[in-house]
């Protein structure tokens, strides 16, 4: 058989040619460029411990406060007064939505949950938030508005069914969401 | 043809606002609040008293008393037991929420050890006082309710009270809440 060195030269020209192509052709990019400062902007709400907070097991780790003893009887109903404030340490007033992210557990044996804002200072009441009521999860708060260095406490009150027993238990993730 | 130009622009700058209006309101701060909720088995109980006018609930955290109330003045000093069954000091107070037709008696209630009282709730003449007293509870104790100097305003109904027994370890200010609900009958 006889080969044409010729034409297999070409094609072999031809053919790495064609690998170049394609492979700078892969590699080609068009780039934008987004440069952000990114800095550290103090947030003028703040989580304070309550009267109540060795009851209640409160916890406080930046912008997550926990209560992780509440406790109460069936049938009765079991109040934290003071388990923890919202501060504002800011010059101006804030506005934020207090939500209900999500009430789990054995719910089926719960009664209620309420949690009752007061100004901490005077004890007037601000607005009160049904958690869980009537076999349902409760409603959001809109639009709270915390003056300027006021502090309010969140109250508690948990009421557990008759049919509640020592197993149950109920946890409820709350919010709070400051548009910037 | 210009026209056409027109309404296009239009388009691009409502969809252009739309979803600079959108990341805008996206923007906020968070904070969490958890909390975990617990059963508890009640440390302190309601129980009958020796008077034998109450019905105490399930589970002992809610009570009634039911009186026929007449033109003499009568006192039942153990209507219900309070009981402490654990090495816990409590305090303990009444405090009425609700009430229907108070005019149709005259009556008081106290808590007692026997020893030692302490007025709670006075109605008199249509009008109703409570003191906001707190009277210990002491550890593995027994205290009473008593329901004293009952009379009737000679009109047939029935009066209803509805009050807090609240409990509540000293000098804090968490605490529970106990229903008991009076009935004076006039008949």
């Amino acid at each position: 058989m006889k080969m044409n060195y010729r034409k297999s030269l070409k094609f072999l020209v031809l053919l790495v040619s064609a690998i170049l192509i394609a492979t700078v052709s892969a590699t080609v990019y068009d780039y934008m460029y987004l440069n952000a400062n990114v800095g550290v902007q103090g947030m003028s709400l703040a989580w304070v411990s309550g009267a109540d907070a060795t009851s209640a097991g409160t916890e406080i780790s930046g912008v997550t406060a926990s209560l992780n003893t509440l406790k109460g009887p069936p049938n009765g109903t079991r109040i934290y007064r003071d388990p923890v404030r919202v501060n504002n340490t800011g010059a101006s007033t804030v506005t934020f939505n207090l939500t209900i992210s999500t009430v789990s557990g054995d719910t089926s044996y719960l009664d209620s949950i309420y949690v009752r804002l007061y100004n901490y200072t005077d004890d007037v009441s601000i607005q009160n938030m049904t958690v869980w009521s009537s076999g349902a999860q409760g409603s959001d708060l809109a639009g709270l508005q915390l003056p300027a260095n006021n502090m309010w406490r969140f109250q508690w009150e948990i009421t557990w069914k008759s049919t509640a027993t020592t197993s149950h238990s109920v946890a409820v993730n709350l919010k709070i969401q400051v548009p910037v | 043809m210009k026209t056409r130009y027109v309404i296009l622009t239009v388009a691009l700058l409502l969809c252009l606002g739309y979803l600079a209006v959108s990341v805008l309101g996206t923007v906020s701060d968070f904070m969490y609040l958890y909390s975990n909720s617990s059963y508890e088995t009640p440390l302190v109980v309601l129980e009958d008293g020796s008077d034998q006018i109450s019905t105490v609930y399930a589970d002992g955290t809610s009570a009634k008393i039911a009186i026929d109330a007449t033109g003499v003045s009568s006192t039942y000093n153990f209507s219900l037991n309070v009981v402490d069954y654990n090495a816990s000091l409590w305090e303990v107070t009444l405090e009425h929420f609700s009430y229907t037709d108070l005019s149709l008696v005259n009556v008081s209630v106290i808590l007692h050890s026997n020893s030692t009282l302490s007025d709670q709730i006075t109605v008199s003449g249509g009008n109703i006082n409570q003191t906001g007293n707190y009277y210990n509870l002491t550890s593995n104790s027994t205290i009473h309710l008593g329901v004293t100097d009952l009379v009737e305003n000679s009109v047939v109904g029935t009066t209803v009270l509805q009050t807090h027994l609240r409990i509540r370890v000293p000098n804090t200010t968490t605490y529970t809440l106990y229903i008991i609900t009076f009935e004076f009958t006039c008949t």
